[in-house]
């Protein structure tokens, strides 16, 4: 689609919302149009190597730039329409740093969904990916308690979009929600130099909340094909992806989890986890964390591990304004080599068994 | 002496347990529902799933529909402190994971208490949250547990 018919969509949007996000009702249709940004710096003590929040980054903090945007900074915008509340359709269209190292908007939500009941729904078109407890949020900074997703999980998703089917059911037992989401679908993304390809891709998530707690369960399979500089690396490989989550927010304190299995057919099983925990006075919230990703056994093809660290985390967030929060972040991330993923572009001085300090500093805002 | 000391602890002991207990009672704020509606009481859970999105119906099956006043005004602060437990930055948290992944959109916003009145009181599936000196013939409050 034409970037420039967007964004002259979006702008004519914009004008008649021109307060932010509230809904234009003529008479059975609804229309809203809603945003989100996070503007971030980050810098890496390491310049031997970038540092990098994603497989599409083709440059990061740390070699390329001491101090770099590219890693967290975004802008999302979201039209939603509805008719008569039974059909909608939503087009989420977000800009950040993508392999091709420019900041192109790319379409990360399309569909259209009907409303079989309060309580069911089915939807046709691209969603995000919600195999982790705030993956199908991953960019809406403004919803994450710390400035991303852990790397030690959010790693093991080479994926983030399905293009097919979704359904979802929500129930009540007792005094907890029950929702439950399958999808079904493929997706093609571009990484650096070369492609990620995902199909017969299809997974389950429950999400149960009752009062403080929430518990996160999600089973997700694919085939993929993966190719770059020229080079075929994959043709069809099998990958899963189990994830448990819980988080438990009583208001004062919080205090969340989760753990990932992800076995790979040619690169073999890794494990992942976090715990994170955070304090509230006011309006701010101290958090610490500390998260962990290791192989427990190769795969069928020889490579070392690809991603094999440790992080402890210590940051504060901010909830100056409304709309607005900020977030200052200290990760330090202990290298167990060989191959180390999440650092890219790595000179010959690279260290592969380093202890890297990332300083993070966002301001995040939604409308 | 000793005894008349033990005796006011407990006094004051009690007096303050019952203020923390009873808050929500005590609030100036109160939902409210039409008079034709049929909701006379609602738990804290019912009540929080509502304004949550978490159920668009009663438990017997009605449509319930729930009104907010806009950000920034007190009585929206308030309401959510004392009934539901967030503040203003968590609840659009909330909602900000709800909106930007098409699950649903928050509570239709007024202005004011008086115009949160004047839709709950035509409207016998809406709950909305109004001062308690707004109270007047059209809206019933609501019992919360």
């Amino acid at each position: 689609m034409s970037v420039r018919v967007l964004l002259a969509a979006l702008s004519i949007v914009a004008v008649l919302n021109s307060t932010g996000a509230h809904a234009i009702d003529a008479g059975n249709f609804d229309y809203s149009f809603n945003g989100f940004g996070t503007a971030g710096v980050v810098h890496s003590s390491d310049s031997q190597a970038d540092f990098t929040v994603n497989f599409k980054q083709p440059t990061g903090a740390g070699f390329t730039h001491s101090w770099s945007v590219t890693p967290d900074s975004k802008l999302g915008a979201q039209l939603t329409g509805s008719y008569r509340e039974r059909l909608s359709a939503v087009v989420q269209v977000v800009s950040q740093y993508q392999s091709d190292g420019t900041y192109k908007p790319k379409l990360e939500w399309a569909n259209l969904k009907y409303q079989i009941t309060p309580d069911a729904d089915i939807r046709a078109g691209r969603i995000a990916l919600p195999t982790f407890m705030y993956s199908d949020s991953v960019n809406v900074g403004y919803s994450l308690p710390y400035v991303r997703i852990p790397l030690e999980i959010y790693f093991q998703l080479p994926i983030t979009n399905s293009d097919g089917l979704d359904g979802s059911y929500r129930f009540h037992v007792g005094d907890a929600t029950t929702t439950v989401q399958a999808y079904l679908g493929r997706f093609n993304s571009e990484v650096p130099y070369g492609y990620y390809n995902a199909h017969k891709l299809r997974g389950v998530v429950t999400t149960v909340e009752d009062d403080a707690l929430t518990v996160h369960v999600s089973y997700q399979v694919l085939h993929y094909d993966f190719g770059q500089s020229g080079v075929v690396y994959d043709t069809d490989d099998p990958q899963s992806v189990l994830s448990l989550g819980a988080s438990y927010d009583p208001g004062k304190w919080y205090v969340q989890g989760e753990w990932v299995r992800a076995p790979d057919d040619q690169l073999g099983l890794y494990y992942g986890g976090y715990l994170f925990g955070g304090y509230r006075i006011g309006k701010l919230t101290g958090y610490v964390g500390y998260a962990r990703t290791y192989r427990a056994r190769p795969g069928s093809v020889d490579i070392a591990a690809i991603i094999d660290q440790r992080t402890n985390t210590l940051g504060l967030r901010w909830d100056f304004a409304r709309h607005f929060d900020a977030k200052v972040q200290l990760d330090r991330t202990v290298l167990h080599g060989p191959l180390d993923s999440s650092f890219i572009n790595q000179q010959p001085g690279f260290d592969p068994l380093a202890t890297v300090n990332v300083l993070s500093l966002a301001v995040d805002f939604t409308w | 002496m000793k005894a008349a000391v033990k005796q006011w602890v407990g006094f004051v002991g009690g007096l303050a347990f019952a203020l923390v207990a009873n808050t929500a009672a005590l609030a100036d704020v109160v939902p409210v529902v039409s008079v034709k509606s049929t909701i006379a009481h609602l738990s804290k859970k019912e009540l929080t799933d509502i304004f949550l999105g978490r159920t668009a119906q009663l438990s017997g099956g009605e449509p319930v529909v729930p009104i907010d006043q806009d950000e920034g005004v007190a009585a929206r602060d308030e309401f959510y402190t004392t009934f539901i437990g967030k503040t203003a930055a968590q609840l659009r948290a909330h909602w900000s994971k709800i909106i930007f992944t098409g699950r649903g959109k928050p509570p239709l916003a007024v202005p004011s208490g008086a115009e949160a009145r004047k839709v709950v009181a035509a409207n016998p599936h809406a709950i909305a949250y109004i001062d308690r000196s707004q109270l007047d013939a059209s809206v019933k409050a609501v019992r919360v547990d």
